[in-house]
């Protein structure tokens, strides 16, 4: 099923003020200035602006004898497979994911798990909490050394808790932080088991010579 | 069946927003913006097939900051000037020696405001770049936030969204072939 097609628009909204300007008016090369808000701007417009898309209609077609037919809907014709798990599907059923088209079973089992690249929204850098919680109590100075029974196995749960947990989307998992920052924490550790054998000698043998 | 791995690759320039850093990552489909505050990340994915326009704004901010670092620079060597001479014709020795090891101070901190500014004159004019999509309108971008580099990243992007979206056209021969009866 079509929609009857877009046509190219004749303006675009200031990406400032929102006034509507002519699109022939920006270019890349010249600045051009809002009468709205004065802002200057220059850029382009691609071939999507000029040419949108025809509204995707929500009507599958009606599958025929012979037709390939949506795994999901087998009244409707398949218009795709899907790209993970090869499913036919029909219009209603595809889900565009940037170049890709999923069926909605493999979409939702991959908004789980973060299994989909895609949809990740959010991470947190194990790595880089493990390099932070070694590196910072030590850079605040020794005079913090009894918070070091905390800070120290903090860093190390932290490095070993995210070892294989998912790092950053485009700079991966970058486990050379998580290293430094578990050798930081068992510095730490050691620091305050030493003040701790320290304060606890010093006291024993001041009482040994009294 | 495993998750395909995107390759990403660093474009130029990062900006600074409320939210923390930010930088721009370039895939092969998609356009990914990152901001990061330390120890967690926010994506924001801009898909080549649905930009519809890049614009860049160019914003005062460098002349803001040249101000403020003009003012905190000049007013700075002023006082250390005024400091030094003080302490030249201070008659107490003890006064010269104040005067002149807080014309030192007052001078170092001048001289980081005139490199700053120094530094922020050479890096260039100031921008802001806006990205369209067809589904949800415009959205400024957190960086690049240099003239400069906000142009090489549009003659980078542009020539590949036009690639994606010239190939993307909706074609009516990828139906799955009627299976065999």
């Amino acid at each position: 099923m079509t929609v009857s097609a877009a046509s190219a628009p004749t303006s675009f909204a200031c990406p400032v003020c929102g006034r509507a300007l002519a699109p022939e008016s920006l270019g890349r090369e010249t600045e051009t200035a809002c009468p709205g808000c004065r802002a200057l701007l220059s850029g382009s417009f691609l071939p999507a602006f000029w040419s949108p898309e025809k509204a995707s209609s929500t009507m599958a077609d009606h599958a025929f004898d012979g037709d390939a037919v949506c795994f999901f809907h087998p009244e409707n014709r398949a218009t795709l497979s899907c790209d993970r798990c090869g499913r036919f599907v029909c219009t209603v059923c595809d889900m565009p994911l940037g170049t890709r088209h999923l069926c909605p079973t493999c979409l939702s089992s991959g908004l789980g798990a973060e299994k989909l690249p895609e949809l990740v929204v959010r991470r947190f850098h194990w790595a880089n909490a493990t390099f932070l919680a070694g590196l910072v109590p030590l850079l605040i100075g020794l005079v913090c050394w009894p918070f070091f029974i905390v800070t120290g196995p903090l860093t190390i749960f932290c490095g070993f808790f995210g070892w294989k947990r998912p790092g950053s989307l485009p700079r991966g998992r970058r486990r050379w932080l998580a290293v430094v920052g578990l050798l930081l924490g068992f510095i730490q550790f050691a620091i305050w088991v030493a003040a701790l054998l320290a304060v606890t000698y010093s006291a024993s043998w001041r009482n040994a010579f009294r | 069946m495993n998750a395909p791995t995107i390759t990403y690759r660093r474009l130029a320039g990062r900006g600074l927003s409320l939210t923390g850093f930010a930088r721009l990552w370039l895939a092969e489909d998609h356009l990914l913006e990152v901001n990061s505050l330390l120890i967690s990340e926010r994506y924001r994915r801009f898909f080549f097939k649905d930009v519809t326009a890049l614009v860049i704004q160019r914003t005062k901010v460098r002349f803001a900051w040249n101000i403020v670092h003009g003012i905190l620079g000049g007013g700075g060597a002023l006082l250390a000037g005024g400091l030094w001479w003080g302490g030249a014709s201070a008659s107490e020795q003890e006064l010269r020696v104040t005067l002149w090891v807080l014309a030192g101070i007052v001078g170092a901190g001048a001289a980081v405001f005139l490199i700053l500014l120094f530094l922020n004159i050479l890096l260039g004019p100031t921008c802001m770049c806006h990205i369209q999509t067809s589904t949800a309108g415009w959205h400024a971008l957190a960086a690049p936030t240099r003239l400069r580099p906000a142009q090489l990243f549009l003659a980078r992007l542009i020539p590949l969204i036009e690639a994606v979206q010239a190939d993307s056209q909706p074609a009516a021969d990828t139906a799955p072939a009627p299976l065999p009866s």
